[in-house]
Order: C-alpha cells, then sequence, then structure tokens
C-alpha cells in the first residue's frame, strides 16, 4: 500500500495495516481496528453474566496498536436483537473508560430488524495499552465488539478521558423510558435522567432504545428535549432531535455534542411523538457524559 | 422521593424529579410520591396519579388462518396427515413474524 502525497510533497496519511489511505479532515488521522474475529466475520463475542448480570471482562486486544484520540466502538448482535448494556475498559486491572454503552436493537417478533451501532467516544487511548469490554443482558444474550481506534487529526482537538453514562436501568439492560404521554404531537413533560452529574463533561452523546418492543408500529416519530437544570426550571440545550422507526425503532446515537456541563448538574429529557399508543410512543435515553 | 410537577388546569406534566422544586410557578401544582414509578406505570393527565400502562395482547397468526374462509375451504379438503404438514411449512415460513399485536393487521408487513 502506497502514500497519498499532497501537490506539496506532504503526506496526508500514515499507512498501516488495513487503514483506508485516505487523510482524516484535520489532518494525518489513520483508523486502526482492533477485535475483529475474522475466522467468524464478527467482533470478539462478549457473553452477559446471566440476565441483567454484567459478564466478565474480555479481552479485545492485548496492547493497542496507535496512540488513540478517538474510539470508535462498534457492536454487532445475531439474529435474535438484544437489550444490552456494554463496558469498555484499560488496564489489568480493567478500569472502566466507556460504561453502560446501550445496544438496543429492533424486533420484529422474534427476529432483530437491524444489528449494528457504532459509538464516536472522543477518548484518549495511549498505544500499548490492554484494552477490554464485558456486557449484560436483558435475556443472557452475547453481543459482539470491534474497536476502530483513531490517532490524532480529527473532530474533537482535545481528546477526553472517560465516559459516564446517565440513565441507565441495570435492571432490564436499557435506559430511562421518556413517555411523551397521550396527547399527540405535544411534549410529555421533562422526565429526570439524573438528578446530578459527576465530572465536568465536555461533550454528551446520546442513545435510544427500543425498549425489547416486539411489534412496535410502523412509522411512529418523535422529537426530543435535553435539558439541564432543577425541576420546573429546566433550560433546553439540545432541542427537538428527531427519531423515528419507519417499521420497528432500531436503536440509535447522536453525538458527540461538544458542550460544558459542570459536575453537580441535572440532567433531564422530554419528548413529543405522533404515536399515542401507551407501549409504541415510549423510547429508552441514554446520556453520556464526556469528561 | 419522586416529584412531579404539572399544569393545574389540564393536568399535563411538566416535569418529573427525585429532587423537590424551590418553587412553584403559578398554574401549576406538585404531587410526591414515595418512589419512582417503574415502566409499566405512566402518567394520567385525568386522575394526576401514575396508572397501569394498557398491555397489548398477541395473535398467532396461525389463528388468523383459521377465520379466513378461502383458506379454511382449503384446508378441509386435506388429510390429518397433509395439515400437519402444511402447518409445519406455515411456521417456518412465518418465523419471527408467526405472532402479531391485537392492533396490528394480519400482514406481516405493511403495504
Amino acid at each position: 500500500m502506497g502514500s497519498i502525497w499532497t501537490p506539496h510533497g506532504e503526506r496526508l496519511l500514515r499507512p498501516v495495516s488495513g487503514a483506508a489511505e485516505w487523510s482524516t479532515y484535520g489532518g494525518e488521522g489513520v483508523y486502526e481496528t482492533i477485535g475483529q474475529d475474522t475466522a467468524n466475520s464478527r467482533g470478539t463475542e462478549l457473553s452477559s453474566g446471566a440476565s441483567n448480570v454484567k459478564g466478565s471482562w474480555t479481552e479485545v486486544v492485548a496492547s493497542s496498536p496507535v496512540d488513540a484520540h478517538g474510539l470508535f466502538v462498534n457492536l454487532d448482535v445475531r439474529l435474535q436483537g438484544v437489550e444490552a448494556l456494554v463496558d469498555v475498559a484499560v488496564g489489568s486491572p480493567e478500569k472502566l473508560i466507556a460504561e453502560n454503552l446501550m445496544h438496543s436493537t429492533g424486533r420484529r417478533g422474534t427476529l432483530a430488524i437491524d444489528s449494528g451501532l457504532s459509538y464516536f467516544l472522543p477518548i484518549s487511548v495511549p498505544a500499548g495499552t490492554r484494552i477490554s469490554a464485558r456486557c449484560q443482558t436483558l435475556q443472557n444474550d452475547k453481543e459482539h465488539i470491534t474497536i476502530t481506534l483513531l490517532t490524532h487529526g480529527a473532530l474533537l482537538s482535545t481528546p477526553l478521558s472517560e465516559v459516564k453514562s446517565y440513565g441507565e436501568d441495570l435492571s432490564d439492560s436499557a435506559g430511562t423510558a421518556i413517555d411523551p404521554g397521550g396527547t399527540i404531537n405535544t411534549k410529555g413533560g421533562f422526565v429526570e435522567i439524573t438528578a446530578s452529574t459527576t465530572g465536568d463533561i465536555k461533550a454528551i452523546i446520546l442513545a435510544w432504545g427500543n425498549r425489547a418492543n416486539l411489534f412496535r408500529q410502523a412509522w411512529n416519530m418523535w422529537l426530543f428535549d435535553i435539558a439541564i437544570g432543577g425541576l420546573g426550571v429546566e433550560k433546553i440545550v439540545l432541542a427537538d432531535l428527531p427519531m423515528s422507526c419507519p417499521y420497528g425503532f432500531p436503536g440509535s446515537i447522536m453525538g458527540p455534542f461538544p458542550i460544558n456541563i459542570p459536575s453537580g448538574t441535572r440532567l433531564s429529557a422530554q419528548a413529543q411523538s405522533n404515536e399515542t399508543d401507551a407501549t409504541d410512543r415510549v423510547l429508552d435515553l441514554m446520556i453520556y457524559g464526556v469528561i | 422521593m419522586w416529584f412531579v410537577l404539572y399544569h393545574r388546569d389540564t393536568g399535563h406534566p411538566v416535569s418529573q424529579s427525585s429532587e423537590p422544586p424551590d418553587s412553584i410557578k403559578e398554574g401549576l401544582a406538585v404531587v410526591e410520591f414515595l418512589e419512582r414509578p417503574s415502566d409499566d406505570l405512566m402518567w394520567d393527565d385525568a386522575s394526576r396519579l401514575f396508572v397501569a400502562r394498557p398491555q397489548h395482547k398477541f395473535v398467532d397468526r396461525l389463528d388468523d388462518l383459521k377465520a379466513d374462509p378461502d383458506f379454511m375451504g382449503i384446508w378441509r379438503r386435506l388429510s390429518d396427515t397433509q395439515r400437519t404438514r402444511l402447518r409445519r411449512v406455515l411456521i417456518r415460513l412465518l418465523g419471527g413474524a408467526r405472532y402479531r399485536r391485537d392492533d396490528q393487521p394480519f400482514g406481516v408487513m405493511p403495504e
């Protein structure tokens, strides 16, 4: 694989194994994927400990190949779909760097109608680091994970260190239910995601889940607001983020959104929907704070 | 504790929280519950309370076929062995779409 050079003789990309020969827009970034199981055309398999119990740590890579300034955590499942929360850690013993990444697939009966999600986490992991992962799932399913490491030169110029989760419900391996209520196309009131954040947040990532709804109606649509502040004095920081399910709701992710939220802040969310069915109008939401 | 701030005239919720409000604006009211309600409960504007979320029933699409006169006309002409074989084929064919919710149509995919 050769290098790509600009007309001025500057090399745009440092070729590494498996990396595409295109520069990231910020400069000399490269991608390196770890955890792939090429014998089975999937990622490293993670097993839930039991229903809604974290499994043991599984090594994704013993020694990461590059200095990463961003991680794409790619989650895939098999046929049946899953409600899962995935942790990512570094070192031995494991130290959490991202917790409770929600993977909630759409379903049509007992079949998943989608499978993959990818979180971009703007955090740094130096080369030579052991990276591992674990998961818990609603029905003792399995997850598959690969991580694409991004070197310097793209997106946030100051990579951060940790991703903390808010709104997880460990009893069903999912997030906080956001109910738009029974009035069509009307915001249903804020629901607290956390009473108090921990750590000064520099960016947030949002994830939505299907709530293991096997028979969700087609063409449900939503608009979500994310707010900070106390009960009754919420200040919306992200307004009217759209969600939809053409035919069953596949889990979805937005962000990271760069934003400063000081430690100790209450986070809440509300939604409106064109659906009033008491089951189908509800989605799970998680908020991840990158610190 | 769990607090729900709502419009006094309509009962429509403004916000829910584990912390009480510092103040309550004109036209709003707050109700306090001992704990955060589970997901199988939902706020009811009329009663200003959390009520049970209605649950759907599920229908076997094989039972839908029993209500189809064209299908049953053919079915009655089959022997018991042929019926058993056809039923197995239908189960394999429907797979994860064998069951539907009671408010969803017979068709597996929307037209």
